[in-house]
């Protein structure tokens, strides 16, 4: 009996001494024009019918480039270390998403 | 008192050698009036004999793209400029020789001995800073939309020696001038010289073979997206025409010259 119950505290010990598993991505909290996966990003918007306000509500606020003609550019870069998968979103002067690009 | 006497004579030697610069911006003066076309003020002009070096230099690295030709290009760089009826003329002191624009804003120069020996200058009718230069080397056969990265390396080789970038103020790199403005500059592996799309671009693609590769957007826009402040960058020729802008690898020698540099616009499918 004596020995379980120190088997027991050792493990237990052991198990305190474990660095904390990492969270799920979902859960891990991104900057400004970080995203978790630029596919999966890409396939929640709709050209053609996605406005800046959908764009932002889904992904928060990218990096953008504006231009005098109207056109915006909006980037999303995945979180990592190393150089990431980029999505890159172009709003016509309308404010409707016209084209995608993920690198 | 030998303390003042020391001051005065530092005074005068001051006064002298501002009156010796002020002589000598006067004649630099005078000379540059007789060239000058009388039409505009402050013309942006471009050294003739340097364009004439980036045209011996296209003819020696014709291997980048042999079946090429090389014309120049004006650009738009201040808002507002009219882009039409542009005349220009290479203005030498004795003889001013009239260049044909053509109408996508390309011109061609010709060799002339006496231009070149009373060291002209390509002038148009429009203000400094109002437009910018390129080189424009083009294989026939290929639309606006697709270049060849040989092309677009012997542009830049041929508009660095010709002196038309000039993302830069003048003198700004002193003595180090051709180290970071001359042919060589192109051959780094990504160097910034900013090529310009016919229209506003969205993506360029490198093709070569099944390799594809697209650029990453901070090539685009003259790196825009990684310069929160790039609206304030005034020493950059493309001001007026940043979405038409973009970087290529041109000194990364895993692309041949034959790579096709193919360009979607915003605008189209």
């Amino acid at each position: 009996m004596r020995a379980l119950l120190v088997f027991a505290t050792v493990l237990g010990g052991c198990a305190l001494l474990q660095p904390p598993s990492p969270k799920p991505a979902a859960l891990t909290s991104l900057g400004a024009g970080e995203i978790h996966s630029a596919p999966g990003a890409a396939e929640a918007l709709v050209i053609g019918s996605s406005t800046k306000a959908d764009v932002r509500a889904a992904l928060g606020e990218g990096s953008v480039v504006d231009f005098t003609s109207g056109y915006e550019v909006w980037v999303y870069r995945e979180r990592s270390p190393t150089p990431s998968a980029e999505l890159v979103l172009l709003f016509a002067p309308s404010g409707v998403l016209t084209k995608t690009r993920v690198r | 008192m030998p303390e003042t006497i020391t001051l005065e004579r530092m005074k005068t030697r001051a006064c002298l050698w501002a009156l010796i610069l002020f002589a000598s911006c006067g004649a630099t003066l005078a000379q540059n009036d007789a060239v000058v076309v009388k039409a505009v003020r402050e013309p942006v002009a471009k050294s003739y004999r340097k364009m004439v070096e980036g045209m011996e230099l296209f003819e020696q690295r014709r291997d980048l793209a042999p079946n090429a030709s090389l014309r120049f290009k004006l650009l738009p760089r201040r808002r507002g400029t009219p882009m039409d009826d542009i005349q220009l003329e290479v203005a030498a002191d004795s003889r001013a020789i009239p260049l044909q624009v053509a109408a996508d804003r390309t011109f061609a120069i010709e060799r002339d001995r006496v231009a070149l020996r009373e060291n002209a200058k390509v002038m148009p009718n429009r203000k400094a800073g109002t437009m910018t230069w390129r080189a424009d080397v083009r294989t026939p056969g290929l639309p606006p939309n697709v270049r060849r990265l040989g092309d677009l390396r012997l542009e830049c080789e041929v508009g660095m020696k010709s002196g038309l970038i000039s993302n830069y103020p003048a003198g700004f790199f002193g003595w180090l001038e051709e180290l970071f403005k001359g042919p060589e500059f192109c051959h780094r592996p990504a160097p910034r010289y900013l090529f310009f799309a016919e229209q506003p671009l969205f993506s360029v693609t490198l093709i070569d073979g099944a390799r594809r590769e697209v650029l990453p957007v901070d090539m685009l826009y003259a790196g825009a997206t990684r310069n929160a402040k790039w609206k304030q960058d005034k020493h950059c020729d493309c001001q007026v025409i940043y979405d038409h802008t973009y970087f290529v690898p041109l000194g990364d020698t895993s692309w041949p010259d034959d790579t096709l540099v193919l360009i979607e616009y915003m605008e189209g499918s």
